[in-house]
C-alpha cells in the first residue's frame, strides 16, 4: 500500500519534471505577462538574497573603513 | 529629407526614432514622442556616466533638426556585426554590458525598454551599446519590460553554447528575436536545468510564458520593487558570469600548434605579409580564414581595422580571448555559407558581403580549404573576392604541401586543375599580380594582387 507521504513525494516529483519538459508555446496573446509573473516570484526569492548580500557587503565595508582609519 | 538621405531598413520597430544615412554619415532621429525620455537620459547624468565608461556610443546633436525633436550623429562603428557572427565570449561580453547598463540606468531612475543583442556592437574587442533611444523613465514598482527579451537574446544562446554545443549560436540567425525559451528548455541537458540561475530564468520563465499565454491579464497588477528588480539583474549577472563555452573537438582550433610549418617559416611569413601591407597603406582589411587571429595581429600593426573571420568557433574564441586589440574584430563566419539577408522583407539584417566595405582581403592558408575542402573552382573564388576589395594578398599552397595532403588523404583527387598555373590564370582574369614571393623554407607562394 502506498503511503500518503509517498504519493505527495511522487506528485512533487512529477510537478518538477513537468517544468523540465514544457510543451511548445502557442501564444496568441502577448506572452510578456508571463515574464512579469515570473519576475514577481523571482524578486521575492533572489531579491532576498540580494538584500542579504548587500547588507553583508556594507557590514564588511564598515570594517574596511575602520581598518584604514586605524592605520592612519 | 534630402535626396541623398537613405533610411536604415532595419530601423522601424521603435517609434522613438530611426537611423538614416546621409553623405556616408550615420544619423539617428529622435521623435517628439521620446522627448521626455531623452531629456532624462541627458539631464540625469546617465548619458555622461555611460559614455565615460565606454558603455554607450557617444553622439553629437545636429543643429536645427527639421520635423523631429533631435537629430543625433553617433560616433561611427567600423563594421556592423550580428550576434550569430559572435563567438561565446563576445555574446557573454555583450550580455554583461547590457546588464551593467541596466543596473546603472536604474540608479538614474531609467530602465532599458529593450534588450536585444542587436543593440550591442563591437569596436575591435570591446562591446559598446549603440541604441541611445533604448532608455525609458523607470516607473516605480514596475517589472523589467525587456526581461524576457534579454533571456531569449543572451541567456538562452549562452546556456546552449555552454551546456549543449557551442555551435548553437547559429540558432540566433533563425530566431532573430532570440531563441524561444521552450525550445531552449528542450535542448538543454538536465545538468544545466538544475543550475539555479538557468532553472529560474529559463525553465521557470518558459513555463510561465506558457501558463500566461492563453490568459488575459492586467499587466499593471504585477509589482516588482526596485530592490527586487536589482536582485533579478544581480542574479542574471552571476548566472551569465558563471557560463563557460563548451569546448568541441575542431579541426582548425589548434591549427598553428599542430603544424610543423610555423617553426620553419612563420617568422619569414609574418615579415613578408607585414611588408606587403605596409606598402599599401590600407585602412581596412578582411582576414578571410583568420584561424586564431595570429596574422590579423601582425597586419593590425599597420593601424588598419582588421575583420578577423573564421568558421571555427574554438579558433575565434581564442582570437577574442587572447588578442584583445581595439582594431581587430574577431567573427565567426563560414565563407561557404556566410550570413544572408534576413528579417522583414529580407532587408532587416544585411548579408555579410553587403555590409563589407574593405580595401584589402587577406587569404592566408585558405585557398586549399575552399578549392579542395569545398570543391569551389578558382574562378568562383576570384570572382567573388574581386567584388569586395581593391587589394588581395593570397597564399597559394600546392598539392605537395603537408596540409593539402591531409585534405586529400580521405578522398579521391578530382582536382586536376588545382595547381599554381591554373590558380594564377583564373585569378588573373580579375586581378593583376603586383608581387609574387616564395615563403622561405616552404613550397608556398604569397601573391599581392590588385583588382583590374
Amino acid at each position: 500500500m502506498i503511503s500518503k507521504k509517498t504519493s505527495l513525494e511522487t506528485l512533487a516529483l512529477l510537478f518538477t519534471i513537468s517544468f523540465l519538459w514544457p510543451k511548445p508555446s502557442l501564444a496568441y496573446l502577448d506572452p510578456g505577462s508571463g515574464s512579469y509573473m515570473i519576475q514577481m516570484f523571482l524578486a521575492a526569492t533572489v531579491g532576498l538574497g540580494y538584500v542579504f548580500r548587500n547588507y553583508l557587503k556594507q557590514f564588511k565595508n564598515l570594517f574596511k573603513k575602520h581598518d584604514k582609519v586605524d592605520k592612519k | 529629407m534630402t535626396k541623398s538621405t537613405k533610411n536604415e531598413l532595419g530601423s522601424f520597430r521603435d517609434p522613438s526614432g530611426n537611423i538614416f544615412y546621409q553623405n556616408n554619415n550615420v544619423y539617428r532621429s529622435v521623435n517628439c514622442v521620446y522627448q521626455d525620455n531623452y531629456s532624462q537620459l541627458i539631464n540625469s547624468g546617465l548619458y555622461n556616466k555611460l559614455t565615460k565608461l565606454g558603455y554607450l556610443v557617444k553622439h553629437k546633436e545636429v543643429k536645427n533638426p527639421k520635423n523631429v525633436f533631435k537629430v543625433l550623429k553617433p560616433d561611427p562603428i567600423p563594421f556592423i556585426s550580428y550576434p550569430y557572427e559572435w563567438c561565446f565570449g563576445q555574446l557573454k561580453a555583450a550580455a554583461l554590458l547590457t546588464l551593467n547598463i541596466q543596473k546603472i540606468a536604474l540608479d538614474h531612475d531609467m530602465s532599458l525598454k529593450d534588450a536585444t543583442a542587436f543593440n550591442v556592437q563591437f569596436i575591435g574587442n570591446k562591446p559598446i551599446f549603440i541604441d541611445t533611444l533604448s532608455f525609458e523613465k523607470y516607473v516605480k514598482d514596475s517589472p523589467w519590460v525587456a526581461y524576457r527579451q534579454f533571456c531569449q537574446h543572451f541567456l538562452a544562446p549562452l546556456s546552449l553554447m555552454s551546456y549543449t554545443d557551442v555551435r548553437l549560436n547559429s540558432l540566433l540567425s533563425s530566431f532573430l528575436d532570440g531563441i524561444p525559451l521552450d525550445l531552449t528548455t528542450k535542448l538543454l541537458p538536465v545538468s544545466a536545468k538544475i543550475k539555479p540561475g538557468i532553472f529560474a530564468h529559463i525553465i521557470l520563465n518558459a513555463k510561465s510564458q506558457q501558463v500566461m499565454a492563453t490568459t488575459s491579464q492586467d499587466k499593471n497588477k504585477y509589482k516588482v520593487s526596485k530592490l527586487g528588480l536589482e536582485g533579478i539583474i544581480d542574479s542574471l549577472i552571476s548566472t551569465v558570469s558563471s557560463l563557460k563555452p563548451k569546448k568541441i573537438k575542431s579541426t582548425w582550433g589548434q591549427y598553428y600548434s599542430n603544424t610543423n610549418y610555423q617553426t620553419k617559416s612563420f617568422d619569414s611569413k609574418k615579415r613578408l605579409v607585414l611588408s606587403l601591407f605596409k606598402g599599401l597603406s590600407v585602412k581596412s582589411i578582411l582576414d578571410l580564414g583568420s584561424n586564431n587571429g595570429l596574422f590579423s595581429d601582425v597586419v593590425s600593426k599597420t593601424g588598419a581595422y582588421v575583420i578577423s573571420a573564421d568558421y571555427d568557433q574554438n579558433a575565434v574564441e581564442d582570437n577574442f580571448t587572447n588578442i584583445k586589440k581595439d582594431n581587430i574584430l574577431p567573427l565567426v563566419i563560414d565563407f561557404t555559407n556566410p550570413s544572408p539577408n534576413l528579417g522583414w522583407a529580407n532587408t532587416e539584417r544585411k548579408s555579410f558581403w553587403d555590409r563589407l566595405n574593405v580595401e584589402a582581403i587577406m587569404m592566408l592558408a585558405t585557398i586549399h580549404h575552399l578549392a579542395i575542402g569545398n570543391n569551389l573552382p578558382f574562378d568562383n573564388i576570384a570572382s567573388l573576392i574581386s567584388q569586395h576589395c581593391r587589394y588581395l594578398i593570397i597564399e597559394f599552397i600546392g598539392k605537395d604541401d603537408s596540409q593539402v595532403k591531409i585534405l586529400l588523404s580521405q578522398r579521391d583527387d578530382i582536382f586536376t586543375d588545382y595547381n599554381q598555373e591554373s590558380f594564377e590564370s583564373e585569378f588573373g582574369k580579375y586581378f593583376i599580380t603586383i608581387k609574387k614571393e616564395n615563403i622561405p623554407h616552404s613550397n608556398r607562394t604569397l601573391h599581392l594582387m590588385e583588382k583590374k
